[in-house]
């Protein structure tokens, strides 16, 4: 159902475009995830992400199919699916927040403006606040966004079996980035 | 008698050794299956695809996700990025079919990806993941 709404809310953020300047989007982004312990590391990688940005209000959503993500083996990918993500019973997920503090970036002025984003991040069917830094670089009609922070697996209701648990760090580290293009509406 | 034990314990460890070699390879050496060599579950027009996924979101996903699609399309736009995956555009731009040929399968395909032009009819093979405001569809690889 979360879901459901979440897809609404971007068919209705798109609808509500016409004529606007100010939304910018892609459907390439890149959101990639990393642990580091002794015995592996773990990397996965996902980049078709679909995310918006209105840089009027500073609104931003991203969402991901968790199918999407690629590692490198594919017993890992199997497990993060099946056992760990349950992709089929919880197959995307996204952030619904906002660029809390917007007026420090002048999106008239090419730069690479340090920014504070906020707001939900729902993994795994769980939604948990979030807060976390980035950079906004702006350039004409494109803006690229990024930022890195880190999860932690059980906040979000992962089980990873005590058995094998020591091979992941306590926290994921989430980088993310996104080369947005002006949206332009169908005529 | 104590020949049986010999020969028994011979046999246990050269099962024990073939298992445990299965399962270095299955667990840390084993490769994914190349997108050329998995037999498609369905082939359809990417705009059917895109209108099962617009009529019911979840019970397209039940049925398609995670499944070898060929889809027949015409080839709205495509890009490449700065990684080298190709992005290839059916139906439309925003709510359509979005196609992602990884970068090492755009090396593989250097020559057909150079040959695409807009509006051109592509049959495509890849992996449905699901729908965002696209249907996605991963591990691409242009047929024709």
């Amino acid at each position: 159902m979360k879901n459901k709404i979440f897809w609404l809310t971007l068919c209705l953020a798109i609808t509500t475009a016409v004529g606007a300047q100010n939304r910018y989007f892609t459907k390439t982004g890149h959101i990639d995830f990393y642990s580091h312990t002794s015995i592996e590391d773990i990397k996965a990688v996902n980049d078709q992400v679909t995310s918006f940005l209105d840089i009027s209000t500073g609104d931003l959503v991203f969402s991901v199919l968790n199918r999407s993500f690629q590692f490198e083996k594919p017993l890992m990918q199997e497990h993060f699916n099946e056992n760990y993500m349950e992709s089929e019973k919880f197959p995307k997920s996204s952030f619904d927040g906002k660029i809390a503090d917007l007026k420090g970036v002048d999106f008239n002025k090419p730069g690479k403006y340090p920014v504070k984003v906020t707001g939900k991040l729902v993994i795994h069917g769980v939604t948990r606040d979030i807060e976390s830094a980035g950079t906004l670089t702006v350039e004409k009609d494109k803006i690229a966004g990024e930022s890195v922070f880190a999860v932690i697996p059980e906040d979000y209701g992962i089980q990873i079996p005590a058995v094998v648990r020591q091979k992941f760090a306590d926290t994921m580290t989430i980088t993310v980035r996104m080369n947005y293009q002006l949206y332009t509406p169908k005529k | 008698m104590k020949k049986k034990w010999w020969r028994l314990a011979a046999i246990v460890l050269v099962l024990g050794l073939g298992a445990a070699g299965f399962a270095y390879w299955y667990g840390f050496l084993r490769k994914e299956k190349p997108i050329e060599k998995m037999k498609a579950d369905f082939e359809m027009t990417a705009d059917s695809l895109f209108s099962s996924f617009s009529a019911d979101e979840q019970a397209a996903t039940a049925k398609f996700g995670g499944k070898i699609l060929i889809l027949d399309a015409s080839l709205l736009s495509f890009e490449k990025d700065d990684k080298g995956n190709v992005t290839l555009t059916l139906v439309d731009p925003m709510m359509g079919v979005t196609c992602t040929i990884d970068s090492l399968q755009a090396v593989r395909q250097k020559s057909k990806i150079s040959a695409l032009e807009e509006g051109q009819p592509v049959t495509i093979k890849g992996r449905c993941d699901g729908m965002l405001t696209d249907v996605k569809i991963s591990k691409c690889m242009i047929i024709k």
